[in-house]
Parts: C-alpha cells; sequence; structure tokens
C-alpha cells in the first residue's frame, strides 16, 4: 500500500509538472483527488485496513493529498501569471486598407515638377483650349512652313484650337509678367495623329522657362542637366545636341545614356546608346518681340518633354494606349 | 536624308571614319540615325531640320562636314554663277512671276536617250532613287548633289514650244509620272505648253511629256518656286516628291543657272546631244545679306567667352566671309545659300554648334526670389496654390483607396445621350478622328463610366475611381473651360476582409468619400440637398451646396444610363466643379483651445415619419440646446418591427458641454426635456 501511495504521489507530481494548460491541472485533480480519484479511493479505503497499518497509511496518504493539492495551487498560480496565449493562425491574411494611387502620368508629371519646384520654379498651368497666337504666331511658328507640320492641330473653330504644346503657357505668362519669371507648366496637349504604341492624340507635357538678366546656354545645360540626374539616376550620362524649333536659338536636343541597356546600344535607343528626353533653347528674340520683353537686356531659356515618353522609358511601358485604356491591373502597379 | 559617305568625298578631303563622321554631325545638330554598309560605301541617315534647306545635298553635308573636321572643301559651282541667253529662242511666259522668280530653261537638241553609265546608276540607287535613263537620271543625280531640283521636258511634245507659268486652271487635270491623275484647282502653280498643264510646278512632271527612249529634243527646266505655294499644292494634292519637299524649304535662287549650265553640259555628254540654246529669266533680286556679330552677346547668350579668332575660322569654314574685324566684333557677308541666317542670334547658334555643346560650361540657373507674388489668376488665388490644392484632392482620393485614372477629353455624342445638355451647349471638335472622339467634354463622368466598363468587362471589380481634368461648355454661346472632378464606385467594400461580408458601395460610401474631401481641403457649412436630374435615380442623389454655390453633385446612376456604357453593376458617381471649389478651401485654420470642462453625453431616440430628414432633426437639436450642445451623431436608423409603416427610428448621441462651467446633471437633463418637447411639438416626433 505504501509503495502504492508513493508510485501515485511520483506520478501525480510528475504529470503536474509537466501541465501547461488549465485542463491538464484539472483533469490531474480529477484523477487523483477527485470523487473517484486514486487518492480519494485510498483514502476512503482506510477504515478496511488493519490497526497497526492504518495510521502510518493515512499518514502518508493525507501527506500527499496535502502536497498535491499544494501543488496543485502553485501549478496554477504559475500558469495564470504566464503571459497569456491565444492562438491564431498568424498566417491568415492582415486586413490592409483599400489604398489607391496615382495615375502614372500625374504621378511622373509630380516627379518633374518637384525637381523644378526644388530648385525655385512656380508651376503654373493653362488652357488647353487655345487661339491661334499663342500656339502658333507668337511662338514664331510661321503660318504655312514646314516647321509646323510637327505641329498639327485639331481646331474647335476660328481662332480656338486644342493645344499641340505647352508652349502657349509660356507666352501667356510673359504677356502677362515683367520679368524675372520662372515657371514649370505641365499639361495635356493634342494632336490628331493615328494612335499607335507611341503615339496618342492626346498625351502630356511638361514645359518650363526661366528668363532675368544674365541667364545663359550654360544654365540650360546646367539647369536641365541637375534635372536629368535627379528624375533617370546620377550614373546616367547628359548630353546636348544641337536641333531646331522656331521658339528658339539656339536650339538643343537632351539625350541621356540609355537606361535600359546603359549606353551599349539597344532596341530602344535604335542602337545608338541615347535617349531623347526633351528639347530645350535659349528664347529666340522673335518670341520676346511677341511679348513685349526687351532682348538686350533679357534672356532666357525655355524646354519641354513628354511624359508619357519619360514614364515609358522609366518604368518599361512598351504602349501608349495603356494609359488611357485604365485597366486597373495596370494603374495597381503603380504604389 | 540617306547621305553616301563616298559622294561627300567629292566635296571634301573627310579623313575620318564614317562612324566618327555621324557623331560629329549629330553633335553639330545633324543626327545620324543609322549608318549601313553597302558594298565600298557607307550610307548615313540624317534627319535635317527644316530651317536647314541648305542641308539636303551632298554638297551642303560636305561643307557642314569640311568645316566640322577642318578639312578643305570644293564647290559643286566653282565657275561662274553667270546667267546666260544664247542660241536659239526658247519661249517661256512666267503668269504669276511673285511666285516663280526664276525660270532658267536649256534646249538639248539631237539627244540620245539610253540607260545612265555606271556611276550615275550606282550614286542613284545607293540613296534609293530608281535609275530611269541618262537624261532623268541627270536631273536626280544634281537634285541629290545640290539640292536643286530640275526637270526634263520631252520638248518635242510641248504644244507650241511654249512654257507658260501659271494657276492651273477650274477643272483641269494632268496624269502625272507616278501614274495617278492630279485634279487641279486655281492655287496650284502648272507648267504649261499652249493647250494643257505638263506638269505640277515644282512637285512632279507630266506624263504627256516624259523623257522616253524615242525623245530627241531636251528642254531641262532648273526653277524657283514660292515655298508655301508648292506646300499648299502638295498638301492639297497628298503627294511629296524629292522636289517638292525641297522647294517648300526654299532653294537657292543664286546658284540656278551654274546648276543647270552644269546639268545641260552633262546631259549634252551623255546623250551626244548638243546645247542649242538657254534662257534665263529672274524676276527676283539676290540681295546681298551681311551681318555684325558681338562678341559680348556671345558670352551674354552663352555663358563663356570664346575667342574672334575661333569665330571667323567657323564662320569662314560655314562659308561666311568675315569682311571687317573690330575689337569686340567682326561684320561678314551671309551666304545665299544660308537662308536661315539673317540675325546675331542666327550666329551666335552657328558658332554655337560648331564649337560643340559639350564643351560649354554647366552652371545652374539663378533663380530671382521675386515670383512668389506672380502668377495669379483672375480670380485672384495664385496658380502654385491651385496646383498645391489639385494635388491635395489627388493624394486625399488615393490614399482614401481610390485609383485616378487619365481619360481622352473627347468622347462620343452617344456616351451623353442620356445626360441632358442642350445641343448648342457641347462643344464639338473639327475634323475629329473618329465618331468616338466628337465631343470635347462637358463632364467627367462618361470617361468614368468607361473606365468601369472597360474593367468591368474584365473581370476586374470593386472599383473606387477618380478623374481630375478639364471640361469644356458653351454657355450662353460663350465658350468655358474649367476644371472639374469626377469620382465612380462600383462593387463591394471589405472585399479584402474576410472576417466580415463584403457589402455593396451604397450612396453612403460616396457620400463620406465626398464629405473627407471637401472637409480635408477645410470646406465646412456644406449642405447635402435632394435633386433629382440627369442620370441619378430619383431619390437616391444629391446637389452639394455652400452659401448657393452649386460645389457637386453625386447619386446611383441610372441603369439607362448604365446602358449606353455595357455595364450591369450598380454605379455610383459624383462629380466636383473643382473651378468653385478653389475659391472655397481653407488649407490653414487656427487652432481652438481644447475644453476645459468635462462633457456629457445623453442618448435621445425619436420616431419620425419616413419623409423628415435627419439634418432637420439635428438643426432643431443644436438649436434647442442654448449653446450647450458640441455634437450631435446620429448611431442608429431603424425601420420594421414595432416600428409603424412610413415611419423610422433614429438614434442620437448628443454631447453637451460648457466652455464656462462643468455642466451638471439637473442642467443637462434640463436642456434635453426641452429637446424631446420641441421635437414632439415642431416635429410631430415621438420618443422611444
Ligand atoms: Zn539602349
Amino acid at each position: 500500500m505504501l509503495k502504492e501511495l508513493k508510485k501515485i504521489q511520483k506520478e501525480a507530481l510528475s504529470g503536474l509538472n509537466k501541465a501547461e494548460v488549465l485542463a491538464e491541472i484539472e483533469k490531474i485533480r480529477v484523477e487523483y483527488l477527485g470523487r473517484k480519484g486514486r487518492l480519494t479511493e485510498i483514502l476512503k479505503s482506510l477504515r478496511k485496513l488493519p490497526s497497526g497499518q492504518k495510521a502510518q497509511v493515512g499518514k502518508l496518504a493525507n501527506d500527499i493529498k496535502n502536497k498535491l493539492m499544494g501543488e496543485i495551487e502553485n501549478r496554477l498560480k504559475k500558469i495564470e501569471s504566464r503571459p497569456r496565449e491565444e492562438c491564431v493562425d498568424i498566417t491568415l491574411p492582415g486586413i490592409v486598407a483599400a489604398h489607391g494611387n496615382k495615375h502614372p502620368v500625374t504621378r511622373t508629371i509630380d516627379e518633374i515638377c518637384d525637381i523644378f519646384v526644388s530648385l525655385g520654379l512656380n508651376v503654373v498651368e493653362g488652357p488647353e483650349a487655345e487661339r491661334e497666337r499663342y500656339n502658333f504666331e507668337a511662338l514664331n511658328i510661321p503660318l504655312e512652313h514646314p516647321s509646323r507640320d510637327a505641329f498639327d492641330t485639331f481646331y474647335i473653330k476660328d481662332d480656338l484650337l486644342l493645344r499641340s504644346h505647352t508652349s502657349p503657357v509660356q507666352i501667356r505668362v510673359m504677356e502677362k509678367e515683367e520679368p524675372p519669371v520662372a515657371v514649370i507648366v505641365p499639361g495635356k496637349v493634342y494632336r490628331p495623329d493615328a494612335v499607335d504604341a507611341t503615339h496618342s492624340f492626346m498625351f502630356h507635357q511638361v514645359e518650363g522657362l526661366v528668363i532675368d538678366k544674365n541667364i545663359t546656354f550654360s544654365d540650360l545645360k546646367g539647369t536641365l542637366s541637375f534635372f536629368a540626374n535627379r528624375m533617370f539616376g546620377d550614373s546616367v550620362k547628359v548630353r546636348f545636341r544641337p536641333h531646331f524649333f522656331p521658339f528658339t536659338e539656339p536650339s538643343a536636343d537632351l539625350d541621356i545614356s540609355c537606361i535600359i541597356c546603359g549606353g551599349k546600344g539597344c532596341r530602344v535607343c535604335s542602337r545608338t546608346g541615347w535617349l531623347e528626353v526633351m528639347g530645350a533653347g535659349m528664347v529666340d528674340p522673335e518670341v520676346f518681340k511677341a511679348v513685349g520683353y526687351n532682348y538686350e537686356k533679357y534672356s532666357g531659356f525655355a524646354f519641354g518633354m513628354g511624359v508619357e515618353r519619360i514614364a515609358m522609358l522609366k518604368y518599361g511601358v512598351n504602349d501608349i494606349r495603356l494609359f488611357f485604356e485604365n485597366d486597373l491591373r495596370f494603374l495597381r502597379q503603380w504604389r | 536624308m540617306l547621305i553616301s559617305y563616298n559622294w561627300l568625298k567629292d566635296f571634301a578631303d573627310i579623313k575620318i571614319t564614317p562612324e566618327e563622321l555621324a557623331e560629329r554631325l549629330t553633335m553639330a545638330g545633324i543626327e545620324i540615325g543609322s549608318i549601313e554598309k553597302l558594298k565600298d560605301d557607307f550610307i548615313m541617315d540624317a534627319e535635317i531640320t527644316p530651317n536647314r534647306p541648305d542641308l539636303l545635298s551632298m554638297e551642303g553635308i560636305a561643307r557642314e562636314a569640311a568645316c566640322l573636321t577642318e578639312s578643305s572643301f570644293r564647290e559643286l559651282n566653282a565657275e561662274s554663277c553667270e546667267a546666260e541667253n544664247s542660241g536659239e529662242s526658247i519661249e517661256v511666259k512666267i503668269q504669276v512671276p511673285a511666285k516663280c522668280l526664276r525660270y532658267n530653261a536649256t534646249l538639248i537638241r539631237d539627244a540620245k536617250v539610253k540607260i545612265s553609265d555606271e556611276k550615275i546608276t550606282r550614286r542613284l540607287s545607293t540613296l534609293g532613287l530608281r535609275p530611269v535613263n541618262n537624261i532623268v537620271d541627270i536631273t536626280n543625280y544634281f537634285l541629290l548633289a545640290s539640292g536643286q531640283p530640275l526637270h526634263a521636258f520631252d520638248y518635242d511634245k510641248i504644244e507650241g514650244s511654249t512654257v507658260v507659268v501659271r494657276w492651273a486652271k477650274k477643272g483641269e487635270s494632268i496624269a502625272a509620272l507616278d501614274s495617278r491623275e492630279y485634279k487641279l484647282d486655281e492655287d496650284i502653280l502648272v507648267i504649261a505648253d499652249e493647250k494643257k498643264p505638263i506638269a505640277i510646278a515644282g512637285i512632279i512632271g507630266g506624263i504627256d511629256t516624259e523623257i522616253g527612249y524615242e525623245t530627241k529634243n531636251v528642254l531641262l527646266e532648273c526653277a524657283h518656286f514660292d515655298p508655301v505655294v508648292i506646300r499648299r499644292a502638295a498638301r492639297r494634292l497628298g503627294i511629296s516628291t524629292d522636289s517638292s519637299y525641297r522647294f517648300e524649304r526654299g532653294v537657292c535662287m543664286e546658284t540656278i543657272p551654274a546648276v543647270a549650265r552644269k546639268a545641260a553640259l552633262l546631259i549634252a555628254q551623255s546623250a551626244k546631244g548638243s546645247i542649242k540654246g538657254r534662257r534665263d529669266i529672274f524676276e527676283g533680286r539676290l540681295k546681298e545679306r551681311s551681318g555684325k556679330l558681338r562678341i559680348d552677346e556671345i558670352s551674354r547668350i552663352l555663358g563663356f567667352k570664346i575667342s574672334l579668332d575661333k569665330v571667323k575660322r567657323i564662320l569662314t569654314a560655314l562659308g561666311f566671309e568675315v569682311t571687317a574685324a573690330g575689337e569686340r566684333s567682326l561684320t561678314f557677308k551671309i551666304p545665299f545659300f544660308r537662308q536661315d541666317v539673317s540675325r546675331e542670334i542666327d550666329i551666335i547658334e552657328e558658332v554655337a554648334r560648331v564649337y560643340g555643346y559639350d564643351k560649354m560650361p554647366t552652371t545652374l540657373a539663378r533663380i530671382s526670389p521675386k515670383q512668389i507674388k506672380k502668377y495669379r489668376s483672375s480670380a485672384g488665388i495664385s496658380e502654385f496654390r491651385k496646383y498645391k490644392i489639385k494635388k491635395m484632392a489627388r493624394d486625399i482620393l488615393s490614399d482614401r483607396g481610390l485609383n485616378e485614372v487619365i481619360t481622352y477629353s473627347m468622347i462620343s455624342e452617344k456616351s451623353l445621350s442620356k445626360f441632358n445638355y442642350l445641343p448648342d451647349e457641347i462643344v464639338k471638335v473639327q475634323k475629329a478622328l473618329s465618331v468616338e472622339q466628337e465631343i470635347l467634354r462637358p463632364t467627367l463622368i462618361p470617361g468614368i463610366l468607361n473606365v468601369l466598363s472597360w474593367n468591368l468587362n474584365r473581370q476586374v471589380e470593386d472599383l473606387m475611381i477618380f478623374e481630375l481634368g478639364d471640361v469644356f461648355l458653351n454657355k450662353g454661346g460663350k465658350f468655358s473651360e474649367g476644371a472639374a472632378l469626377a469620382i465612380g464606385l462600383s462593387g463591394s467594400k471589405f472585399a479584402n476582409d474576410w472576417r466580415i461580408k463584403s457589402k455593396p458601395f451604397d450612396f453612403f460610401d460616396l457620400k463620406g468619400i465626398v464629405e473627407n474631401l471637401f472637409s480635408r481641403l477645410g470646406i465646412k457649412d456644406i449642405v447635402f440637398k435632394r435633386v433629382d436630374s440627369g442620370i441619378f435615380v430619383k431619390g437616391r442623389s444629391a446637389v452639394v451646396t455652400m452659401a448657393d454655390k452649386k460645389l457637386a453633385v453625386l447619386g446611383k446612376v441610372e441603369s439607362a444610363a448604365l446602358d449606353t456604357f455595357d455595364i450591369e453593376d450598380e454605379v455610383y458617381a459624383a462629380e466636383v466643379y473643382l473651378e468653385e471649389v478653389l475659391l472655397c478651401v481653407r488649407l490653414v485654420d487656427k487652432v481652438k483651445p481644447i475644453p476645459k470642462f468635462p462633457a456629457v453625453t445623453r442618448d435621445l431616440a425619436v420616431i419620425v415619419k419616413n419623409d423628415l430628414s435627419s439634418s432637420e432633426i439635428i438643426k432643431m437639436i443644436k438649436k434647442t440646446g442654448k449653446g450647450l450642445i458640441r455634437e450631435v451623431a446620429l448611431f442608429d436608423v431603424y425601420s420594421g418591427k414595432q416600428i409603424p409603416t412610413g415611419y423610422k427610428s433614429l438614434a442620437y448621441s448628443i454631447k453637451y458641454q460648457s466652455e464656462k462651467t462643468t455642466l451638471t446633471d439637473p442642467e443637462v437633463d434640463k436642456v434635453q426635456t426641452e429637446i424631446q418637447k420641441t421635437l414632439v411639438n415642431n416635429l410631430k416626433a415621438q420618443m422611444r
């Protein structure tokens, strides 16, 4: 019997030590101390024992009972004082607030404008429906000359057209303000082009204009190089190539080393290693004349770039139509 | 334009490789797109800007190449350019002298038409021209070499042996060398004989006077035509030829006799004929042009100093003749072929171009701070503020979970069929590309519905989108353009929350987005009023006003309107009149002190008729609250069991707070009772 009791004590205590949750402790309590528990049964059967054994077995059984009760108490306290644990499947998805985003074109416009705003330029917008004088004549674009071929235009009525570039806003700004001016002009432009992977009858441009005393071609180079490196990365090489625009002279195209192949030559850069990203130049004296600025006193530069083209190069978009289809599976990729 | 590397060497002693030359030309403004090896030659594809017609020839490119590589250059017409009228007389009548300033004709008799010799054939085909016969090929050869278009007629087929330069007559037409028949009109200049047009001036010859193997006598034309006239005609007729391309941009009048002489000599030699007559009618005048360049102006525009000596070398190599050189300036004669140069800035550009943009310094422009006060719109707000608010609106909505879209400003007439626009309010685009783009949008909603439709049709669901852009309208005959913002919702919310059931978007989701937008733009005191208009479902649409200014409309879109866009799902849409909103925005608000005394909250539930609006109840509660009510919040709307039909139960939580003292329960109870009484008496409400 004593042996039996010792065995009970050993088993009960080791069971308790392993118990980690309340249910296990309760199970042990019921097993040993419950109404039909193993220890309870022994205590109940004490009466039947010979009196010689009764005292000895009775004492040991009661000691074990007390000890067990005490241990149960301790164990309960220990478990309860432990940090709580609630088991969940932590691999279930978190509840993410539905987040939207800005259109990649807007995003690119913001990127461009932010760089120039950081240099002190002001954002100015102008109307999309424009008068001929602002879209052409004041910009020194003659009515009938091959240089106008690049500016085919949608007309709304006589002397009202959809601007074919953002340059008219230059004229609007200069007509209204005396120098110095420094503006950056984002906006939509329209050209009746047949739509394909690289052409759209509506697209976006960002135009810039800086006029003051002593603004030089070197300033144009420096300012636009700063932009190109901010926009496309420090490692990008920049070059300026002479070009022709009716409203600037000298004029330049700005090329960056191809961001696809790193300048080695690929399909995107037509094997040249260079990508044309914007046109620029010193504002033509004819434009100054049109807005009544004094060319002998002031000088300035202007530049313009196609937003979709830049976004296509920067984000590897191969078809301009994607921007205007607005398939959410495309748009949602701009986080 | 294609360039032959070997042909250039006729004119210039180029010692660098084709690749190096291409790089130099590109960096001087003649962009070479590609180089291709063709037998022992290299063919470069050059982009010639429209201001430089003088580069539309091998001679012109070679002059530039010689200048850039500092090598020697030989002109095509080294001999005299003297015009000559001699030999057999040739009848030339110029009826429109203002549009044909020079007409040179040479008569070559007894020519034998045959295949050209190998050199000419090779050079033409190298540059993409199909060899025809020795006469035609020589005219093309000189076009490529000198940039001067020439044309050869079969003299015996010119009726009356008379050449007339005149406007075409109405109803006239011509069968041209490209086998097409062109209908002419009075704006088109032609070369005619006594009876009919034999060529469209400066563009293409007629088939009747074509040089064939039976041709014996050749009339060689070398002329100058007005660029605008040629351009108009070419566009009208839908044709562009090597000749018209050059005339449109302007060819040099000065060298006409010399080119004609050279070409005629070569024809006579090749065809074993003899030159029997020359005629040169010159109605224009060759004006010697000169210019002056100040050294200080170079540094003012370019931002660095360059020696006069260097400038002199550049200009001389480009064909300018420096006539005087002072301390700080020089004067020079401008060559005839450089029609693009007349001003000092033109010369500065030449200097910059040849000097090399790469070698110039780079500096950052100094921006004057004076500008911050500039650029105000007519409404008085600054352009920068306008841009900032638009940017904010985009940020607010995209943070709120909406995706921005950009749709075309031109829409179809059909897409507006369910909107209430009057026909003369709509702005149309002339010569629209298609019926899908006939109208300049008066509203952004069709664009929004198009995007929803596109996505729903591709199983992209649960859409929240917005667009910000300009809309166009004729208001009372006056055209106007202004910014607007539209929102569209379709599908369900909570779609990505697996703990709760997703719920379809409803009016209050949309209203919440609009309220959010206004409150974050600092626009308070807006009122939502019921409105039954246009494309919205009756009873589920509202107009947002502030002090009688209409700021937005919103609602559930009518299914009839959705049908036009092939949408079966429910759609909620809003349009915000941004031009009005821009004027109401308050970006800065002074902060209010945190209340010093505690607030007491009491609930209030009322049963009212269905048609009584909650906003009226709240208004009444606040009015009765004697300035002690800080906030009234609706927390339950119920109708059904225990509520009579036609009635609804509304429950509010009223927060009482005083700025001066701690409110006691009896004080609050008193006000609350009064509110209850007022609601019962004035709004026939029943307390719950
Ligand atoms: Zn590349």
